[in-house]
């Protein structure tokens, strides 16, 4: 039996640069960054204080329909709202469904964590003159001040429960976390799971905010952000030679995936066809990515072998792209091993130029640019590149957006660990 | 065609000791690794913990271990021990073709690890101040600390301790996540992205924090303190909440011509997987059956998920008692979480381990404790003792009492 075909059929987006995709695509477009100074805590002391936050988000809409959702992290915030959108574009709501053929695989990262409280709960643990917490009280002082629900969206399976019930979920429901790849990940498996014929529509995607104490402090620690702090908008920027790290930010991005004989027959509007899917592990250092690119080069390698397509056919690369010395480095490399003598002539930008790195959500938004950028035959620039490295030598779309008919694009995420995905995507034939 | 996919190798590092077969041979034999744990002069409780663990037998670079959360130390060991049990270790295959996947989700940090930290950055006020963290403070941490605890970090340290480079995902569904991952790796095999896949979980919630976590959500048993080992008591009419335990347990999934090209012994052959949302008990069960081309009433022997929250326990029996509707006269049904605790995680993937070891021995573990339901469950529960049986189809489930619901079928091997 031949697999079947899977086509992307509804997008939604909650991101820096915009609340909904067509907002999100139009800054994009113009190259305007979403990164400022962080509101969400007082970040001043930190070696980075920048990063991307969502702005004028309504964060009383969902807690008012009440139940489940009175409490909620800004991950499962944003991953309602950008689903809200993504089923709505979709047109899903108007046609009947059998909610066992739908299916949910996101890539929702952990949520919300209220550091200050919990810090205080330590605090109150210790007593006088001592050094180490007395863990009795901090047993009965933790089970007096945190709600279970608090508790529980913390877990990053709270984020599928809450789409799956809203949405009506009945199919396979998954989440995966593999850091920075995740929702790229998650994409692929959820086509994987349309094709073999287990459901028709499958909700992808993922969903993040590490913009918390915490997690800046743990990014800052391991001295992978920029601290370019006196200048937000200029501080991604991929590909530059003095890049000197990358820039945390939040939000969520959903795709709506259908197989494509389900979708034609309910004349649903067709955004593009997935076509290929690579997963590798470097298998190398916990802390640095492979030298030499070996896992991200197989990643693109089998991602190209899925989609039967040829190197030469990729008209543009949506780049992993994150702003830190070794990642751009090692990509440009491995993105030479596999397009020989194509990588110069293909277009290669990052959004993170712009958006900053969403984590688990970077994968599923820079999909969404790639869909984007073949429907209106504009390739989103890496703004901020301004020197020229020797080691990044290849056309990084930089500064301007460029009007090219683009027809089929490969998207790199790579994750802390080793974890590579890529994607292949391209305009819908016949 | 999707290939055929059979379980070639098990690891498991419980309460009860190391390896697959101490664990069955305690749930055979009605032996609970349950204890009462003392973290220190005033304060204990009642958990399955992993006692004389070396992880340095498992991991001989310190520096690698000094990242790694208990939780991950002991993925790698039951990784490390289902791959020899699978006579996996040095193949000289290309590695590109073998993968990883794990259930896993937020880990715990280390209490004394932070404390230093918030301390020094305690205000006037008594509070938090965010200017001497974001100073002082967090330089108190050290440099890798993030890593320690990232959700992926099991999967990725497994991949480069055995040079895995294939797939590698990392599953974080609640309670049912380990049990997803297997499925998921039988998924990669089926598909033909990977000739073979570790897969599995592990958790370790007994420390101050995670016993904090679950005293919160109030899911433990209360009867904890006179009788440690009687306190978890699955479908039983006493059952008022789990005990925790520490565990990890991790399967080598192979691709049959694979395993059968290299003499690997197999142990069974999984034929269904079924996985849905929060409330999809029944989904997951009919969706497991469907794939193994069962009938419910062909399905001998169920290790049911069995939590010991009374709630939970009630909604998965009135699940079973639909799917198999009356007609599962020979069906039999066991819970074997009271012999190593709820190991969060890796609940799913130990229970397989069991059901497995009850398919290779044809023989099904009792529920420990369980003595009366309150109401008819509409099934046999084994109790007391074990059960010796023919078994050809066996299911598991691992239903998260917050995660999603997940059920496999394993089959007993034959040619075809």
């Amino acid at each position: 039996m031949a697999r079947k075909r899977v086509v992307i059929t509804g997008m939604g987006a909650v991101t820096p640069v915009g609340n909904n995709v067509q907002d999100t695509w139009a800054n994009l477009s113009q190259g305007k960054s979403g990164i400022e100074r962080i509101t969400i805590f007082d970040a001043g002391s930190f070696p980075t204080h920048i990063a991307g936050e969502v702005k004028n988000f309504d964060f009383e809409k969902w807690p008012a329909k009440g139940g489940d959702l009175r409490f909620l992290g800004r991950n499962s915030h944003f991953a309602l709202e950008a689903a809200e959108e993504a089923v709505k574009n979709a047109g899903l709501k108007n046609i009947p469904l059998d909610p066992s053929r739908i299916g949910l695989y996101f890539g929702a990262g952990d949520g919300g964590f209220d550091f200050p409280e919990y810090a205080s709960i330590v605090s109150d643990s210790i007593s006088e003159g001592e050094v180490s917490v007395n863990k009795k009280s901090f047993l009965e002082n933790s089970v007096g001040r945190i709600s279970a629900v608090s508790l529980m969206e913390q877990e990053p399976c709270q984020v599928v429960n809450h789409l799956a019930k809203i949405f009506n979920v009945q199919g396979i429901v998954s989440n995966c976390l593999t850091a920075c790849a995740a929702s790229s990940q998650a994409i692929g498996e959820a086509m994987e799971i349309i094709r073999r014929g287990e459901t028709d529509v499958m909700i992808t995607g993922g969903t993040h905010s590490m913009i918390h104490p915490l997690g800046v402090a743990g990014f800052n620690l391991l001295t992978a952000l920029s601290t370019r702090n006196d200048e937000p908008e200029r501080a991604s920027r991929p590909f530059d030679k003095q890049r000197d790290g990358f820039i945390l930010s939040e939000g969520a991005g959903v795709l709506i995936l259908e197989e494509l004989e389900h979708a034609k027959r309910r004349g649903a509007k067709i955004y593009a066809e997935l076509v290929g899917y690579g997963v590798t592990a470097d298998a190398f250092r916990m802390t640095d990515p492979h030298p030499e690119g070996r896992g991200a080069i197989r990643a693109m390698g089998l991602a190209l072998q899925d989609s039967a397509m040829k190197p030469e056919a990729i008209d543009y690369i949506n780049a992993h792209g994150t702003s830190t010395q070794l990642n751009d480095q090692i990509e440009t490399h491995a993105v030479k091993q596999v397009f020989k003598e194509s990588a110069k002539r293909i277009p290669i930008s990052s959004i993170k130029s712009m958006l900053g790195h969403m984590i688990a959500a970077a994968g599923v938004v820079e999909m969404i640019a790639s869909v984007l950028t073949i429907r209106n035959g504009l390739i989103p620039p890496t703004i901020n590149y301004e020197n020229k490295d020797e080691a990044c030598d290849l056309d990084y779309v930089p500064n301007q957006a460029r009007r090219q008919e683009v027809k089929a694009v490969l998207s790199n995420s790579f994750g802390f660990g080793g974890q590579n995905v890529a994607l292949i995507v391209k305009k819908i034939e016949g | 065609m999707s290939k055929r996919v059979v379980i070639t190798g098990l690891g498991a590092i419980t309460a009860l000791g190391e390896g697959a077969e101490t664990l069955w041979q305690a749930a055979v034999k009605n032996k609970s690794g349950i204890d009462t744990v003392r973290v220190d002069e005033n304060l204990e409780f009642a958990g399955g913990f992993v006692k004389d663990f070396d992880p340095e037998k498992f991991v001989t670079q310190r520096k690698a271990l000094k990242v790694m959360a208990r939780d991950i130390q002991l993925a790698v060991a039951a990784a490390s021990l289902a791959l020899d049990d699978a006579d996996a270790k040095n193949l000289n295959e290309i590695r590109e073709r073998y993968g990883v996947i794990v259930g896993s989700g937020v880990l715990n940090h280390e209490l004394d690890e932070l404390a230093y930290s918030i301390q020094s950055s305690i205000g006037a006020d008594g509070c938090l101040d965010l200017k001497k963290f974001g100073g002082e403070g967090m330089s108190a941490l050290f440099p890798l600390w993030l890593l320690k605890y990232l959700p992926n970090m099991p999967a990725c340290h497994i991949s480069i301790l055995f040079g895995f480079e294939g797939p590698n995902n990392t599953l974080t569904t609640g309670a049912s996540a380990g049990l997803q991952a297997v499925g998921e790796a039988y998924r990669i095999i089926q598909r033909g992205a990977a000739d073979l896949m570790l897969a599995g979980a592990a958790e370790s919630k007994i420390n101050p924090v995670g016993m904090s976590q679950y005293q919160i959500l109030g899911v433990l048993s209360e009867t904890n303190s006179h009788d440690p080992k009687k306190a978890y008591r699955p479908f039983d009419a006493s059952a008022n909440g789990f005990v925790v335990g520490e565990g990890s347990g991790f399967l080598v999934l192979e691709e049959l011509e694979h395993a059968k090209k290299r003499g690997s012994k197999i142990y069974a052959e999984i034929t269904g997987f079924g996985s849905s949302g929060h409330s999809g008990q029944k989904i997951a069960m009919r969706a497991a059956l469907n794939e193994a081309r069962i009938s419910a009433e062909e399905l001998d022997y169920l290790q049911a998920c069995g939590l010991g929250i009374s709630k939970e326990d009630a909604l998965e029996a009135q699940a079973i008692q639909n799917v198999f509707n009356g007609s599962a006269s020979h069906l039999w049904v066991s819970a074997s979480k009271p012999v190593m605790g709820f190991t969060g995680f890796s609940s799913g993937t130990l229970d397989l381990i069991i059901s497995t070891l009850s398919l290779k021995n044809q023989l099904i573990p009792p529920t420990m404790n369980f003595e009366r339901s309150s109401r008819a469950l509409g099934f046999q529960l084994v109790k007391d003792k074990a059960l010796k049986k023919a078994i050809r189809h066996a299911m598991t489930n691992a239903f998260g009492f917050n995660g999603q619901c997940v059920s496999m079928v394993t089959e007993a091997y034959q040619e075809n």
